[in-house]
C-alpha cells in the first residue's frame, strides 16, 4: 500500500521488535566494554601513580638524609643500572631556580613553566603531559621540608598502549556483536510474534473464504500470546454458535412463512382451475399473483438482511465480470429490443474478481433492469467493466431520467420509491439488494446522477 | 402412472394429490418417512415427489435410503428451504430436481412429466406439432398452415419448450431456467416480453389461437 517500502517495513512489528531488541544489544555491549574500559584505564593510572609514588619517597628520603648530593647520586646511580624506563628527577629551590634535573633518554621538551610550583604543596600535586597519542608522561610534585619542591615523573605510554589496544579489539567485537544483535532480534521477534502472526493468518483466512471453522493451532505452552491464541479462538467459538444461530432463526422464519404460502397458493390455484365462475377466476388469480408478491418481498428481504447481517454464504470463485455481464445483457437484450435501446459494451480484457456468481449476476440485473426501466425508447445504455489498482469496476449508464441529488441518498433505503418510479413495477428492494450483496463483497456501489440526464451506477469489486 | 406423494402438510398434500389425479395419474400419499419408504418397498412407483421436513425420518435420509438400496425411482423434492446450499444438498442425496415452497402445481407438474420422460428414455421427435404448427428440431423450421415463420433463437427456443408440453402450463420460472439458464427470478418482465413477441408472430395472423397466458401460472399451448 505505501509507496515507501523503507517506511511500510519498519511498520511491521516483527522489524521493529528486532530492531529495538539489537539495539538494546548492542548499547548493553557498548556500555560493558565502556565500565571495562574505564576500570582498566584507573587500575593502570592507579599503577603507574604506586610506581611514582614510591619513587618519589624514596628520592625525598634520600634528599633529607644526604641533600642535593647525595640526591644526585642516588639519581645517577639508578640510571646506570639501565633500567628500561628511568625517571624525571628534579629539584627547585624556593626562588623557582633548578637546583637539580635529571631528565631520561625518553624524556621529552615541554614547558617548565608548567611544573611551576603554586598552590597548595602539602600533599601531592599530579600532573600529567600529553606529548602526542603515542606517548605521554605523569609527574608527582611534594614540597619538601626546607621549603624546595621535589619532582618526580616517568613516561607513562606504556598504558596508552594497552589502552589503544583495548580500544581497537573494542571496534572489532561491536561489528560481529551488532551482526549478533540483529540476527538474534530477527530470530526472537520472528518466536515471539509467531502466535499474533497465527492469530491474523486465521482472522484473514475467515474473512476470505467465509468458513468461520478456521482456528488459530492451539499450543502446549502456555505463556501469555499463546493464552491470546486461545481466547481469540473462544471468540470465534462464540462467534460461530450465534452465527448458526442466526441462520438457523433466518431459515426458520423462511420456512414459516413458505409453508402457509404454499398453501394459500396452491388452494387458490387448485380452486381456479375448477371454478367456471370468471369473477371467481379472476379473484383466485390475484390471490395467486399477490401471494408470487409476498413471495418475491420475502426472498428479496431475506437476502437482504442476509448480505447485512454477514449470514449470506458467498460461493466466492475466480468470476470473469465480463461472461457475468454478458449473460445478463443476453437476458435482457429482448426488452432492450422491445425498447430500441441500445446497449453497448465497453469490456478491458479479464477483468476477474472473486465473487459469487450466482449473487453477482443478481446484482447486474438489477441494475440494467433498472437502467432499461427509465430509459425512454430510443435511448442508450452503456455497459463498462474495467480494472483499475487491484480492483473490478462496473459502470451502467443510461440516458434516462436521472435521479436528483436530493433522492440520491435515499434510493439505496429498502421499500424506498422515488416520485416517477412509482408508476413502474417494482418493490423498491432491488437497489437494497445490490447494496448489500456488493458490501458482503467487500464492494462499493455508487450513484452519479442528475434529474433529467440519465445516471451511473459503478460497482467497485475487489479482485481478489 | 403412479406416484407417491410425501408430504405432512395435510393442505399442500390434497391439493398435489388432486391436482396429479386430474392429470391421470395413480396417486398415493404418506406424511412420514417410515412408512414412504415401506410404500417404496412394497408398490413400484414411476415418480415420487418428496418434502425434505418430515416426522420420524426426513426426507434426504429417505432418499440416501433408496438410493443405497439402488432404487432407482426419480425423485422430485419438495422444499421450504430455497438456498442454493439446501438445493446442492438435496440433489446430491440422490434427488433428481428440486422445488421451493410455494411453487405453482403447474411447475410442479410439468417437472414430474420431463422426470418420467428422462427415466423411461423416451425417443426424441424430430418434429413437434400441435394443430397447424409444425416445428422441425433439426432444420429449426417453423410452419404455421404451411407458411413459414421466422423466429429469432429465444422465441424458437420457448416454442419448443411450450411444444413439448402440450396442453400443460409453463411457469415464468421454468422458461428463465429453460432458455436463459436462471436458477433465481431476477425481477423482470423478460419473459411476457419474449412470450408476447413469440405470440405476435405465432398467433397474429391466424383465427385460431395456440399459445394462452394463465394468470398466475404463466403460458399453454393448445389449440383453441
Amino acid at each position: 500500500m505505501s509507496s515507501n517500502p523503507a517506511k511500510s517495513l519498519l511498520r511491521k512489528f516483527t522489524v521493529r521488535l528486532s530492531l529495538w531488541y539489537a539495539m538494546l544489544f548492542t548499547l548493553s555491549a557498548g556500555v560493558l566494554f565502556g565500565l571495562l574500559y574505564f576500570l582498566l584505564a584507573s587500575a593502570l593510572e592507579r599503577k603507574d601513580h604506586e610506581v611514582i609514588e614510591t619513587r618519589l619517597r624514596a628520592c625525598a628520603a634520600v634528599y633529607d638524609n644526604g641533600g642535593l648530593d647525595a640526591l644526585q647520586e642516588f639519581v645517577q646511580g639508578s640510571r646506570d643500572t639501565d633500567k628500561p624506563r628511568s625517571f624525571f628527577v628534579r629539584v627547585a629551590g624556593v626562588s623557582g631556580t633548578v637546583l637539580l634535573m635529571n631528565v631520561p633518554d625518553d624524556w621529552v621538551q615541554f614547558d617548565p613553566e608548567a611544573l611551576k610550583p603554586g598552590g597548595d604543596m602539602s600533599r601531592l600535586v599530579w600532573l600529567r603531559i600529553p606529548q602526542d597519542a603515542e606517548r605521554d608522561f605523569t609527574i608527582a610534585s611534594m614540597r619538601l621540608p626546607d621549603s624546595s619542591v621535589l619532582e618526580v615523573g616517568r613516561s607513562t605510554s606504556n598504558r596508552e598502549v594497552v589502552l589503544q589496544a583495548f580500544r581497537l579489539n573494542f571496534l572489532a567485537v561491536m561489528t560481529p556483536t551488532l551482526l549478533l544483535g540483529v540476527l538474534g532480534g530477527a530470530l526472537f521477534a520472528h518466536r515471539a510474534t509467531q502466535p499474533v502472526r497465527e492469530v491474523v493468518a486465521t482472522a484473514r483466512a475467515i474473512i476470505d473464504t467465509g468458513d468461520f471453522s478456521a482456528r488459530v493451532p492451539s499450543t502446549t505452552t502456555r505463556t501469555d500470546l499463546d493464552e491470546l491464541a486461545r481466547q481469540f479462538n473462544r471468540v470465534l467459538d462464540k462467534n460461530q454458535s450465534l452465527i448458526q444461530g442466526m441462520r438457523a432463526a433466518l431459515d426458520n422464519v423462511a420456512h414459516d412463512l413458505r409453508t402457509p404460502l404454499a398453501r394459500l397458493r396452491g388452494t387458490a390455484e387448485a380452486a381456479m382451475q375448477e371454478t367456471v365462475d370468471t369473477a371467481a377466476r379472476e379473484a383466485l388469480a390475484d390471490c395467486v399473483e399477490e401471494s408470487d408478491q409476498v413471495l418475491t418481498m420475502l426472498t428479496a428481504l431475506m437476502d437482504i438482511t442476509e448480505a447485512e447481517s454477514g449470514v449470506m454464504q458467498l460461493h466466492r470463485a475466480l468470476t470473469s465480470v465480463n461472461a457475468l455481464l454478458a449473460s445478463v445483457i443476453d437476458l435482457y437484450q429482448v426488452i432492450a429490443e422491445e425498447k430500441r435501446i441500445s446497449v453497448t459494451t465497453q469490456f478491458m480484457t479479464s477483468c476477474e474478481a472473486a465473487v459469487d456468481a450466482v449473487r453477482m449476476r443478481q446484482v447486474f440485473a438489477n441494475l440494467l433492469d433498472n437502467a432499461l426501466k427509465y430509459t425512454p425508447e430510443g435511448g442508450a445504455v452503456q455497459v463498462s467493466c474495467s480494472t483499475r489498482g487491484g480492483r473490478v469496476a462496473v459502470c451502467i449508464r443510461d440516458t434516462g431520467i436521472g435521479i436528483s441529488a436530493a433522492e440520491q441518498p435515499l434510493i439505496w433505503d429498502r421499500m424506498y420509491r422515488g416520485d416517477r418510479s412509482r408508476s413502474q413495477r417494482g418493490l423498491g428492494l432491488g437497489l437494497s439488494l445490490v447494496k448489500a450483496i456488493v458490501e458482503a463483497h467487500d464492494g462499493e456501489v455508487s450513484v452519479d446522477s442528475e434529474s433529467g440526464r440519465g445516471a451511473a451506477f459503478t460497482v467497485v469489486l475487489p479482485t481478489s | 402412472m403412479r406416484i407417491l406423494v410425501v408430504e405432512d402438510d395435510s393442505t399442500i398434500a390434497s391439493f398435489i394429490v388432486n391436482g396429479l389425479k386430474q392429470n391421470g395419474f395413480a396417486v398415493d400419499c404418506v406424511a412420514d418417512g417410515e412408512q414412504a419408504l415401506s410404500h417404496f418397498h412394497t408398490v413400484a412407483y414411476d415418480a415420487a415427489v418428496l418434502d425434505v421436513m418430515l416426522p420420524k425420518l426426513d426426507g434426504l435420509s429417505v432418499l440416501s435410503c433408496l438410493r443405497q438400496e439402488k432404487y432407482l425411482v426419480p425423485v422430485l423434492i419438495l422444499s421450504a428451504k430455497a438456498s442454493v446450499e439446501h438445493r446442492v444438498a438435496g440433489l446430491q442425496a440422490g434427488g433428481d430436481d428440486y422445488l421451493t415452497k410455494p411453487f405453482a402445481f403447474s411447475e410442479l407438474l410439468a417437472r414430474i412429466h420431463a422426470l418420467i420422460r428422462r427415466a423411461t428414455h423416451t425417443a426424441e421427435p424430430t418434429t413437434l406439432s400441435a394443430g397447424d404448427l409444425t416445428i422441425d428440431l433439426l432444420s429449426r423450421v417453423v410452419t404455421r398452415s404451411g407458411n413459414r415463420i421466422e423466429l429469432q433463437s429465444r422465441e424458437f427456443a420457448l416454442l419448443e419448450l411450450l411444444l413439448r408440453n402440450p396442453g400443460r402450463p409453463i411457469t415464468k420460472t421454468m422458461i428463465l431456467e429453460h432458455i436463459w439458464d436462471y436458477s433465481f427470478d431476477p425481477q423482470t418482465n423478460v419473459v411476457d416480453v419474449l412470450a408476447h413477441r413469440l405470440r405476435a408472430k405465432v398467433d397474429k395472423d391466424f383465427p385460431v389461437k395456440l399459445i394462452h397466458t394463465i394468470r398466475g401460472v404463466g403460458y399453454v399451448l393448445k389449440p383453441g
